[in-house]
């Protein structure tokens, strides 16, 4: 048996653990290809969240009783999962958002209010997604500060270069995506947080479409923050992480004021309660964050190293198939070791949305749109692009499908010209 | 080969206009003008009007984007063009119900070129696409006032 079909083996029994991949869309088979949005559960995920309400439904850290002893004992096993998955020093760094937004949004309102004074300065770069960086504009506004941004190449990586000369002493903090939604590029944030840190900066990692696709670990980065998302990585809606440095997270003031995050409080005032509890004012979504530990569970099983492998060769096989097709830019590197499995592309004359629409009519699920990147589309000079994005499920199959799907687009289309 | 559905959807009137849309030229003497954007994809719609006595004289739009957005405007166009222009918010209404499938089949009559769009409400996702040359054309008529 060859390596390939090994690999063709367990993707069939991959497949079979995710129930909405065995139907159809508009007469084809579903290739979903939109994993970058949010990504597909596998059976164990689905069943966990339902084993939560139909057989231990209880608040966690409050009651007596044994139903809430199991839900927060599951609860904290999840935090517990989601600190080893990134070699986190302890799950007391781990908080629960909603999101990778509002992990960054944290970030910005609390530590960012504290820390930044007028003259300072923060630095991103033009590939950040929406969420990582309105909350720095905002708050560069509120606190007089400014914004820098490390230029993106022509292919799509950042210049380095730039980045040794932006970030100085007046920087407080370097924001930046590891692999950008928009273009797939890996960056270099460890290499970035050397440079923050040897000018007593902070360094933050949106880790969203990084965590779910290999192994991240917070120890080797050497990060201050990173914020993900369990819905991109098997995992529930609604469940967001933030990692923060304990020696910074134990002097950020709280985001949320209420329950669960107090220690004691009088009419006139009140102490906060230990960490990560400090952070996690009223009811969490518990069924979500016993769900992602399923998807844990599921992702270490599968091993990060081999989803990594798996992107990483489906990538490189779809770069060349690409090349088939007349007219279309893909964007971000060439070297599928500088990129994730984001394949984002623009054919002239075929607007992503029509083009959208057409392979959705062959059960085919992209994204198009500017992929909440506006200010990196108006460099790429698109008003937006049709983004491919893979996972552990997705096939060589598939991707045949995807382009030659692409290349009866750009016929029907030219065809319909004359 | 495409599907029965995608197929009407890109028929041929709407392949025409979507290649070579009508009124697009720039209006120089125009009385009200208009621009709208779908945050969602980025597509664009610039709207110039010339008002004269209450009527829409003369239309310009140039819109940028999908095919769906580009047909529609210029549908759009000949549709508003001589029309008294306190007719469009009524006309705007219409439409919108029309694509939605909420309107009442005895005024279908009153949407004329619009028509040719009906493929798009086997299409919800589409239906932005096709209703934002009518914002562009809010936008003048607001500035009007």
């Amino acid at each position: 048996m060859s390596p390939t079909e090994q690999t063709q083996m367990n993707l069939k029994k991959i497949r079979n653990d995710f129930p909405i991949l065995k139907q159809t869309i508009n007469g084809h088979p579903l290739v979903y290809m939109d994993n970058a949005a949010t990504s597909q559960k596998p059976t164990t995920v689905i069943e966990s969240i339902s084993n939560y309400y139909s057989e231990y439904n209880s608040n966690v850290h409050r009651g007596v009783h044994t139903l809430s002893q199991r839900a927060t004992d599951l609860f904290e096993k999840s935090r517990e999962s989601v600190s080893n998955f990134i070699s986190s020093e302890s799950s007391s760094n781990i908080i629960w958002t909603r999101n990778t937004t509002e992990s960054l949004n944290l970030v910005a309102r609390t530590w960012g209010e504290e820390n930044l004074s007028p003259g300072d300065n923060i630095v991103l770069t033009s590939m950040e997604h929406h969420s990582n960086l309105l909350p720095w504009q905002k708050l560069a506004q509120d606190k007089k500060a400014e914004l820098r941004f490390i230029p993106v190449l022509k292919d799509g990586t950042l210049d380095l270069n730039q980045a040794e000369s932006l970030i100085t002493n007046k920087t407080k903090l370097v924001s930046v995506v590891h692999t950008s939604n928009s273009l797939g590029t890996i960056n270099p944030v460890k290499l970035i947080g050397e440079i923050a840190h040897n000018h007593d900066a902070k360094i933050l990692v949106d880790g969203a479409q990084s965590v779910p696709h290999e192994p991240v670990s917070v120890i080797d980065l050497d990060c201050d923050f990173l914020a993900f998302s369990s819905h991109k990585m098997l995992g529930p809606t609604g469940i967001g992480v933030l990692y923060v440095k304990k020696s910074i997270l134990e002097n950020m003031e709280p985001f949320f004021r209420g329950g669960e995050m107090v220690l004691q409080a009088t009419l006139k005032d009140a102490t906060w309660n230990e960490l990560p509890m400090r952070f996690e004012a009223g009811t969490p979504n518990i069924a979500d964050v016993i769900g992602f530990d399923a998807a844990i569970e599921y992702l270490n099983k599968i091993g990060m190293h081999n989803i990594h492998n798996h992107e990483k060769s489906l990538v490189e096989y779809a770069l060349k198939q690409f090349k088939k097709l007349d007219n279309v830019t893909v964007y971000g590197p060439e070297d599928p070791e500088k990129r994730g499995g984001i394949i984002s592309f623009y054919s002239e004359n075929l607007h992503p949305h029509d083009m959208g629409t057409f392979l959705d009519s062959y059960g085919i699920a992209v994204r198009t749109g500017h992929h909440c990147t506006m200010p990196l589309m108006q460099i790429l000079g698109v008003p937006a692009t049709a983004r491919a994005s893979l996972y552990l499920y997705n096939t060589t199959t598939e991707v045949d499908i995807l382009v030659e799907t692409l290349q009866e687009a750009i016929k029907y289309f030219t065809h319909a010209k004359r | 080969m495409p599907s029965d559905k995608l197929a009407k959807l890109y028929d041929k009137n709407i392949i025409e206009h979507s290649i070579r849309p009508r009124n697009n030229d720039f209006l120089c003497d125009k009385t009200d003008s208009g621009h709208s954007i779908n945050p969602f994809c980025g597509d664009e719609v610039k709207i110039q009007l010339l008002v004269k006595n209450g009527f829409i004289s003369k239309v310009g739009i140039q819109a940028i984007g999908c095919k769906i957005n580009i047909a529609a405007a210029s549908l759009m166009s000949e549709t508003i063009l001589n029309k008294p222009i306190k007719q469009v918010p009524h006309l705007e209404i219409l439409f919108t119900e029309y694509l939605n499938d909420k309107m009442k089949e005895p005024e279908h009559y009153k949407l004329g070129h619009l028509l040719k769009l009906s493929q798009v409400r086997n299409f919800p996702i589409r239906i932005k696409c096709a209703l934002l040359s009518w914002s562009a054309l809010d936008d003048a008529i607001e500035q009007n006032r």
